[in-house]
Order: structure tokens, then sequence, then C-alpha cells
């Protein structure tokens, strides 16, 4: 196979960073084509891992097109990446949606074009870095590598409050990330301490092995400590319930092509660390914290669907709307069954798909209007007949409906959880009828009946999709109908991973915790939440009482 | 048919004998989707009770408890900043008093090692 | 041939014999900062050159009282690099205002002179000639623009406070000197072996001395609660004096803890193993909360100066818990501070180029537009302080943060509360990138052309910052002698 002998998943991951290099030297009116052609050369190049990654029986599982170098043997850091076939998956979601993000940043990016291109081709070097590194320090530089530049990309081109929210998005993030690189570091020592030995102690292959062996693995200690930070890592990212309220915020913020990679992207890192890291390393934790996991992801399946029924924003809508659907995909990773896992993986893909379009959609109208505010919209289909078809069929694609690919991500992952406990597929079904609820509310409000007068005031430039929107919109589509037909084509390449992680899960039964220090958490938190359920409640009733009458009315929104 | 195309994707999954034997188990919620004269109870419990009260409690909750609480962390964060900021006072005297304080503290910490 | 002796401190004749050079070249062309600078350069690269021959033939002279060995070089090369980036930040800074530039690269090197004595020496009363040596100067600059009011009064309170803990640190000489009967570190390790092994032998006496010695070791590195004089001298002093102040003295404090409490006390690191950990939890968390309100960038800078020694102390305590790798991280961290911390002060003086401007957060607004470069580089500067990699910061950090977690105990502690300070870090660090980036200038006057020196300065830093973090054993190599010769 002459692919595999060349390293083209190092000329995947690092030819964004080259073409970040000819941007800012280039001048500054040729910013756009060339970020535009690094990024389509780096698709290109992306898909033609396709072609030589070997999906069938066991191969799929194991990975492939592996490059190491040893980079600080000291402590046997590596420069490893390789793929399997979820990492090949995500990988291709991320070449495809940077070339869209750019191009659809054409039109609405006008100041510092070269800035802002450079920030978005860093950004894919970060994102594809993560899914293809097999080493846990260099997976950890990936990792925050991502955050600089969408902390420009929201800081510098967001809206009005973009401030407020890009350093919220950056300490909230980089608060889990750091207590996981001291759990990295944990867990790369105790290997050292227990083989006696640094070498490949951050290999992720070796530490695998060593955690799923029989009668072996990490201690329980270092397990639940470890991966209760891996946790906070990857659940700030995802965003699970709780740690989800910087997401309305950043994607409110965001430009179009920001928001874009942050859903479609950014929360599968969060996913993908799950499957690929906290699950394998430390299996008897998984199975500890699971049933908790199990209870997040339903909440924030049901919490994310009702909150978003009453967001006036579109954006905060679709970022509710997120926050539900990606409770699908924790909840299939912790079912701990093949269904589930299968689910979890298409619902990531799906998400990004739809979700990146969704946003390209917000972004339309936002262009045209500059406003994204439900209640002003109204009648659109008559002016922009094209925008309300796409948009039709991305809400429907994302409220599950049957034939796209939105259905079979949630389905499986229903099965799933039927097959762990049927009460949680019934309780987590009950969202899929909410979810048509908001979408088709948002939809019938900005498309039907008469069009609106604040629309009328905007009149000419209320134009339908142009050609680079469809050009955008289009491959996203067809994606999601050739996955809703044919689910298969993502299930064989993702089997062998899906197998492998089960199994790995499958090798230690969960590590006791003391029931004492449950309760005490339990109790710590509800007590907690009663407190400043009092206190909130306490200064409201203050304000308004200081505030009189106009003051009550205002409080009760 | 809703159910129907449900069905018919169960071709896909690896193991379709467990996903019938699924469908089986659970009539409630085939006749539930057959049955569309629940459509106006649905639209009450969705629109009126889930997306008026329900929901703007909720969005209240995620605003001023969860929300609130993030907020809170940085705000308590800065505010011990505000607070521990005070003791850089400008004036040497009192820097000499605090650095004395401290000798102090330390002499008795280490008198203290020293005894264990 | 010369002596085994002489050779052993040619660097440190060589560093007094440029200083005295420079002096000379001044009086013969007066007023050409250029040259004083050049003929400065010229001869840091000569003590560089002749401390690399010094460490081929490594070993004690003169009875003991003064060493060689890879720690000594390792020390000196970083001073050496230290005042050579400061030389090369400040006429840009000192020019316009009138100051003189020979002097100050004059004083640089004197104080210089004192750090390479406490990195070499392991004598007690050497290590005390060091630090003054050291620090003396240090006064002289905070003071060096004697017509600024903020100048002279954080330079009287550096003197004084100063003063007060050199003589802190003093008593507690003589106490170790009095119960162990030596000032030969050698001797001192040696005779608290005994003390260590017996119990009941840790006297009050000397555990007076112990309280003593860290409390002024404690001011010179500013760590907390001892830090009081850093900010007002820091903010005072003229910006190049500021970088210079937050790295030089600093890192010849901790050689001096490395030659002391790691070489001299180390028998009895259980023992002070604890106070570390207090003062390392003290001086990384108050340190990071006062930086989060300061609106003035070097004033920020200060109080996240006392941060960074506070990461530096958790090397220290990963040692004093049984950890040699502690030493290691503590080594690389110096390096990688030096740098970047240099790197960002060279900025601000950059900034500050034109007589009047301060280095208040409104200065940098609009930076990233108004000059590209400078924006960019003082962003890398900035992330790297933070410890985003892939940057020196980072790999500081991992490696200290690595050490604490296998020293375990309440050493791992330290090694959490690091990394939530560095969230908090992030903070203050990224909101000057929030003026730079995302706000717009409040001046629109034409920025300052700034000199090549300048540029080849930030050059160097810039590339130093970023080697480290993607090639972290570039300099893990010597380092781990370094640790090995005094904690192996």
């Amino acid at each position: 196979m002459s692919i595999s002998s060349i390293p083209i998943l190092t000329i995947v991951t690092f030819l964004p960073l080259i073409g970040g290099i000819v941007v800012a030297i280039a001048p500054e009116r040729l910013a756009r084509p060339i970020a535009l052609g690094f990024a389509l050369v780096t698709w290109v190049v992306s898909l033609l891992l396709l072609t030589g990654f070997i999906a069938g029986g066991d191969r799929g599982g194991l990975f492939q097109f592996v490059v190491a170098a040893p980079w600080i043997p000291v402590f046997g850091i590596q420069f490893k990446l390789g793929i399997d076939g979820l990492a090949l998956i995500l990988v291709i979601l991320t070449t495809t949606l940077t070339w869209i993000s750019i191009l659809a940043s054409f039109g609405p990016i006008k100041d510092r074009v070269k800035l802002y291109m450079l920030s978005f081709l860093i950004l894919e070097v970060g994102l594809i870095g993560v899914f293809v590194s097999l080493d846990l320090f260099l997976f950890y530089i990936f990792w925050e590598i991502v955050l600089v530049p969408m902390y420009l990309i929201i800081g510098i081109w967001g809206g009005s409050n973009r401030i407020y929210a890009t350093i919220k998005f950056v300490l909230y993030t980089l608060v889990g990330s750091l207590l996981m690189l001291v759990a990295i570091l944990a867990t790369g020592f105790a290997y050292q301490a227990a083989t006696g030995s640094w070498a490949n102690a951050f290999d992720f292959e070796t530490l695998r092995a060593f955690a799923t062996s029989p009668g072996g693995g990490f201690a329980g200690g270092l397990q639940v400590g470890a991966f209760l930070a891996f946790f906070l890592a990857f659940a700030i990212k995802v965003p699970m319930f709780p740690f989800h309220t910087w997401l309305p915020d950043a994607h409110v913020e965001a430009p179009t092509a920001g928001s874009v990679i942050l859903a479609a992207i950014m929360l599968k890192l969060g996913a993908f660390g799950f499957i690929r890291f906290a699950l394998p390393l430390f299996p008897g934790a998984a199975h500890t914290f699971a049933p908790a996991i199990i209870v997040l992801s339903l909440i924030a399946i049901i919490y994310g669907a009702i909150v978003a029924l009453v967001q006036p924003d579109l954006k905060k809508l679709v970022a509710y709307s997120s926050v539900s659907h990606m409770g699908f995909v924790t909840l299939g990773i912790f079912v701990f069954n093949e269904q589930g896992m299968q689910g979890a993986i298409l619902q990531m893909v799906n998400h990004g798909l739809i979700t990146g379009a969704l946003f390209l959609l917000v972004g339309v109208i936002y262009e045209r209007t500059h406003d994204r505010t439900i209640a002003k919209m109204g009648g659109l289909s008559s002016v922009m007949p094209t925008y309300a078809v796409a948009f039709g069929f991305f809400a429907f694609a994302s409220a599950g409906l049957p034939g796209l690919s939105g259905f079979v991500g949630e389905f499986l992952s229903l099965v799933g959880a039927f097959l762990f406990n049927p009460w949680v597929a019934v309780i987590a079904t009950i969202c899929m009828i909410l979810a048509a609820a908001y979408l088709l509310w948002m939809y019938q409000r900005l498309f039907f009946g008469e069009l609106s007068d604040f629309l009328r005031g905007v009149g000419d430039h209320l134009i339908d999709l142009t050609p680079i929107e469809v050009l955008t919109l289009a491959p996203l589509g067809a994606l999601v109908v050739a996955f809703g037909i044919f689910p298969g084509l993502v299930l064989t390449l993702i089997d062998g991973s899906v197998q492998n992680v089960l199994h790995d899960v499958s090798t230690q039964a969960a590590v006791p915790l003391p029931p004492e220090a449950v309760a005490m958490a339990v109790i710590a938190i509800v007590a907690y939440v009663i407190a400043r359920l009092a206190w909130v409640t306490y200064a409201d009733t203050r304000e308004a009482s200081d505030a009189g009458a106009l003051g009550s009315a205002a409080a009760g929104e | 048919w809703l159910f129907g195309a449900e069905i018919g994707r169960i071709r896909v999954l690896p193991r379709p004998e467990r996903v019938s034997a699924l469908t089986a188990r659970v009539p409630f919620l085939y006749r539930a989707s057959l049955n569309k004269w629940w459509f106006d109870e649905l639209y009450h419990l969705l629109f009126i009770v889930l997306g008026g009260r329900v929901a703007a409690f909720l969005w209240w909750f995620d605003r001023r408890v969860v929300d609130g609480t993030v907020n809170a962390l940085a705000g308590v964060t800065v505010g011990a900043g505000r607070g521990i900021r005070r003791i850089q006072t400008g004036r040497v005297q009192n820097y000499a008093l605090g650095i004395a304080i401290g000798l102090i503290v330390m002499a008795g910490s280490f008198l203290y090692l020293a005894g264990r | 041939m010369i002596d085994h002796d002489v050779a052993l401190i040619l660097p440190l004749v060589a560093a007094i014999g440029a200083a005295i050079v420079v002096v000379l070249v001044d009086l013969v062309l007066p007023n050409r900062p250029s040259v004083a600078v050049g003929v400065s350069l010229i001869g840091l690269a000569v003590v560089a050159l002749l401390t690399l021959a010094a460490n081929q033939n490594p070993g004690e002279a003169y009875g003991g009282a003064y060493k060689v060995d890879a720690l000594t070089t390792f020390l000196d090369l970083l001073f050496v690099a230290i005042i050579a980036l400061t030389l090369v930040f400040a006429p840009d800074y000192l020019a316009p205002r009138g100051l003189p530039v020979a002097e100050f690269a004059v004083v640089l090197m004197f104080a210089m002179t004192g750090a390479m004595l406490i990195a070499a020496s392991t004598d007690l009363l050497l290590l005390f000639l060091g630090l003054e040596l050291m620090v003396l100067p240090g006064y002289m600059l905070a003071a060096f623009h004697k017509t600024d009011g903020y100048s002279t009064e954080g330079a009287i309170k550096y003197f004084l406070l100063g003063s007060f803990s050199s003589a802190i640190f003093l008593f507690g000489l003589s106490f170790v000197w009095g119960i162990t009967g030596t000032t030969r570190v050698a001797d001192v390790a040696a005779a608290l072996t005994t003390v260590a092994t017996m119990p009941g032998a840790f006297s009050p006496g000397l555990a007076m001395g112990f309280a003593f010695l860290t409390t002024g070791v404690a001011f010179k590195i500013a760590a907390v609660p001892f830090h009081y004089w850093t900010p007002d001298a820091y903010q005072g002093s003229p910006t190049p004096v500021t970088g210079y102040l937050s790295v030089g003295p600093k890192i010849g404090a901790f050689a001096l803890i490395l030659r002391l409490f790691v070489e001299a006390l180390a028998p009895l690191r259980g023992d002070w193993l604890p106070v570390v950990i207090v003062l390392a939890t003290l001086t990384m968390t108050v340190g990071n909360l006062i930086a989060l309100t300061q609106d003035n960038v070097k004033r920020m800078l200060a109080y996240s100066s006392i941060a960074h020694t506070g990461y530096m102390l958790v090397g220290l305590a990963a040692y004093a818990g049984g950890q040699q790798l502690g030493l290691e991280g503590l080594l690389f961290y110096a390096a990688a501070y030096s740098f970047m911390n240099l790197g960002g002060f060279a900025v601000i003086a950059a900034m500050q180029k034109r007589a009047g401007v301060t280095s208040s957060l409104d200065t940098f607004a609009g930076l990233g537009r108004r000059e590209p470069l400078l924006g960019a580089l003082m962003t890398l500067f900035l992330l790297s302080l933070t410890g985003i990699p892939p940057t020196a910061g980072f790999f500081a950090k991992a490696l200290v943060i690595l050490a604490a977690v296998q020293a375990g105990g309440w050493v791992s502690f330290l090694a959490v509360l690091a990394v939530i300070n560095a969230a908090i870090a992030a903070f203050y660090y990224l909101r000057v990138v929030v003026y730079m980036y995302m706000r717009e200038a409040t001046t629109d006057a034409e920025p300052p052309r700034h000199g090549r020196l300048l540029w080849s300065g930030l050059a160097v830093a810039t590339a130093l910052t970023i080697l480290l973090g993607f090639f972290p054993f570039l300099i893990t190599g010597i380092i781990n002698q370094a640790a090995t010769a005094i904690g192996g």
C-alpha cells in the first residue's frame, strides 16, 4: 500500500500549520484564497486516509498509519500519531468543516482577515492533533493549542459581549484541562512506578495494555482521582450538565464560523476523550461513575431541550439543543454496550454535520438582518424560499427525522440505553418529542405567517442563499442524507474501535467508593443547591422590594 | 409510520434479534406513536406547561444557580484578591512589621518541627 | 600554566574585568550607548566562554570554599544570558529619558558577579558575600531614575527592607555556624547528618537558625509573606530594571537556596519541607490573587513574579519530598521564566520608548493592530507565562508538577494547587491579550521605531521560549547534571 509508506498523518496534521505560516507571510488580500486552498488540500489528503484505511475485521480497531519518534526520551514522551476508525471519521469531519467554515467566513469577516485565517488554520492543527495523538503528553499539548485560536476568534470577531464570553470559555476549559494534566502526569508516573521504567510511559497503547491487563491495571485510588480529572476536562468540553453554561455564551458571541467549529468539532473533543482515554485507561473508575454520568446525561438531554424551548435568541436555542443532543452521546458511551457506543459515535458525527449546518443557517439570517431574535422574525419563507427549504431540512434532521442521519444515532443510543435500563430509554425518548417541539416551533415562528415588520424594514438585503452559502451547506446536507440512509458507512469504520473500547471496559469491575464519601458528596451538592436557591430567591426579592412594583415585574420575566 | 421506519432501520444493526425483542417488550411506546388523539394533550403539555412555566423556571435556574455558581466563583476569587491586596499599604514600617511577624511565626514553626 | 584555583575563578575575574573595561570605555567615549552595550556584550561573551572552559575541568578551589560543577556552569550561563538580554533591551528605554546606559551596564555586570559568586560558593560566608554583592547593585538600579519620585521611593523601600532581611539572614548563618562549628557547606552537611540521625539533637538554637535563614532567603526570592517590597520596587523602577529585578536577583537567591538548603541543610530536609510547602502555597495563591486586581501591567507582572516564585518552590518541595526531579524542574523553570519574563518586560520597555507612556493596561489597547509583531511576541510571552503549550513555560510547569506528583503526600496537593493557580493566572495574562487584540487603541500616535538591538534581543528571547517548549531536552541534560551535582 503506497499510502501507508508516506507519513500521511503527519502531513494531515501539520499541513494547516504550513498554511498558517504562508498566510502570515503573504499579503492580507491573499489570506482568504491561501487559507481556503490549504484547508482544501488538507481535506483531500485526509480523504486519502480513507483509501488506505483497512476497516474490516480486527484491523479496524488497530491504530493505522502510525508514526512514532522519541521526543523527550527521559520521560518516554513520544511524538506518536495513529488513527483507528473513530479518529479517522473525526479527522475527516474536522477537515471538512474547516474548509466549509473558512469559505463561510469570506463574506462576514472583513477585518483582520489574515489573523482570522491564521487562527482557523492553527485551530485545525490542534483539533486534528487531538484526534490522532497516541501519546498522552502530546495529546494534552494539542488539546491546549485548540484554546488559543478559539479565544482569539471569539474575542476579536465576536459580538458585543465577546470578551466576557471568550474569557469564560478559556478559563472554564483551562481549569478542567489543567487538572487533566496533573492526572496525565500521575498516570505516567504510576506506570513508571509499576514497571520501573519511563520507557513509553505516556504511550497510549502501552498504557492501555497495562490498564486492561488481566488482574492488572492502575490502583483504585489513582483510577478514581485521574478519572475524575479527565471527566472534568471532558465534561466541560462536551459540555455536560452542569458544566455547560459557557456554551450558550460562547455560541452567541462567536462569529458564525467560530460557532460552527465550536459546535461541530470542539464539543466532540470531550466525547472523543471519554472513548479514547478515560474508559480504556481507567475502566474500573469508569464503572464506578457510570451511573452518575448516565443521570447527568439524562438531565442534560431533558434540561437542554426544555430550556431550548424558551430561548429568544436563535443561536442560544441551537446551543441548548447541543447540550441536549450531546447528552445522547454521553448516555450512549456510558451504558457500555455495542448499540450505545455505536449510537454515541454516530451521534457525534451527525451532531457535527447538523448543528454545524444550523449555525451556518443562523449566520445567513444574521448577515442580512444583524439580528437573531426569533420574535422579530416571521414569514421568511415568502422572501427566501431556498433558505426556508435548507433550514427546514436541517431542522428536521436535528429533530431526528427518520431517513436523515440524526435519527440513527439517537435511536441507537436509545436502544443501548434500553438494554441498560428501560426507564432510562423512556426518559430519553421524551426528549425526541421535545426536540421536535422546539425545532418545529422555531421553524414556524421564523418562516410562516406574514413577513414581520422588522424584516420588512431590512428590505432589499433579504436576498436568498448566495452560491457560496449553498456551497457550504450542500456537502453537509449530502452527508446527512447519506449517513441517514446508509449508516453502515460509518458503522463499519468504527466497528473495531467500538469493540476495543467495550473490551477494555469489560476488563475490570467498578472500583468501590467509600459509601460515606459518596453520601457526603451528595449531601454537600444538595445542600449547596438549596443554599444557592435560597440566596438567589432572597436576593431577587430584596431587589424587587427595593425597586418597587416595576422591579418585581422585571424580576418575574 | 414513524415506527415502521425504525423497524426498517434495524436491518443495519449488528444484532437485530435483540432489537425486535425490544419492540415486543414495549407495546406501550408503539401504541403511543400511533395514537394521534393524544396530540392535544401533548400540545398542552409541551407549550403551556413545559414551554411555559417549567421552561421559564429551568432557564432561571440555569442562569442564576448553575451559571450563577460559575460567576460567583470568579467573583469570590477576584474579591479575595481585592481583600488580600490591602496588606500592600505602601508604608515601609508596615512591611517591616509584616516581615517581623512572619519571622516570629517561622521561628515558632521551626521550634515546633525541631521538638517533634 | 595557570593555577587550577585561578582557572576556576577566571569567569568571575573576567566579569569584574569586563565591568571595569566598560567604565574605562565610557570615560574615553562618553554617552555612546551602542559602544557601552557592545563592549559589555563582548565582555559577557568572554565570561560565557570562560565559564564553559572552567566546566571542562571542574573541581573545588581555595580549600573547598569555591566550587565549579555543572550547577555553577548552568547558573553562570543563565546569569550571563539574563544580563545580556537586559542590556540589549535597556537602551530603547533609558536613552530617551536621558539615563546613562554605560553606568547601567556596569552596575548590572557587578550584580552578575555577585550572582556568579553565589552559584560557585560552598562556604556560608562566601555565600553571604555573593548575596550582598548581588543585591547592592540592585538597590542602585531601582533608584536609577533618580529624578523620578516613584523610582527613589521604591528603591528606598527595597534598600531598607533588603538590609533588614540581610541582617536576618546573617544572623541565621551565625546560628548554623555556632552549632555546627564550620562554615564549609560540606562540613555543615556532615554535621547535620549526625543531627538528623540522633533523636532530640535538632536543638532550639538550630531551629532558630533555620527560621532566620528561611526568612532571609524567602525575602530575597519574594515569597509570601516576605514579598512586600516587590510591587513597590518593581513598579517604581525603570522598566528594564524591573525586568532584571524580577529575574536576576530572584534566580540568584534560588542559587543561594540550592547551595544552602539543598547542599548544606539537606540532611534535615524532612524538617524544612513543611515550611516550604506552606510558603509555596501562600506564594502561589496570594501572588496570583493580587495580580488579578492590578490594572498596571508592570505591577501585575510584579505580583505574577511572586506567583512564579511559588511554582519554583513547588520544585524545591518536591526535592525535599525525595525527588531529585524537583530540582531539575526548579532549574528548568528558572531558565524558562527568565526568558519569557524578560521578553515580556522588553515589550513593555519598547512601548515606553516615548517618555511619559505609562505601563497601564490602556497602553496596550489595540497593540495587535498598531504594532502586530510586538503584539504577537507579547502574546507568546504571556501564553508561556500562563503555561500554555508548546512553550517553555508549559514544560517548566509540567516538570515541576510531575516532580510534585511523584513526591506524593502533601507535595502532591501542591501540584493540584499549582494548576488551579495557573488557571487563575490565565485570567490576568489573557486580559492583556484582550486589550491588545480586542480593544481599539486609545491613542492614534505613530508607534515609536524600535532599535535593531531590541529586535534582536526579542528574537533571542522568543526563540528560547519556543525552543525550550518544543525541545526541552536541549537543556535537560545539563540540568540533570546540575541537579545530580548537588542533590544526587
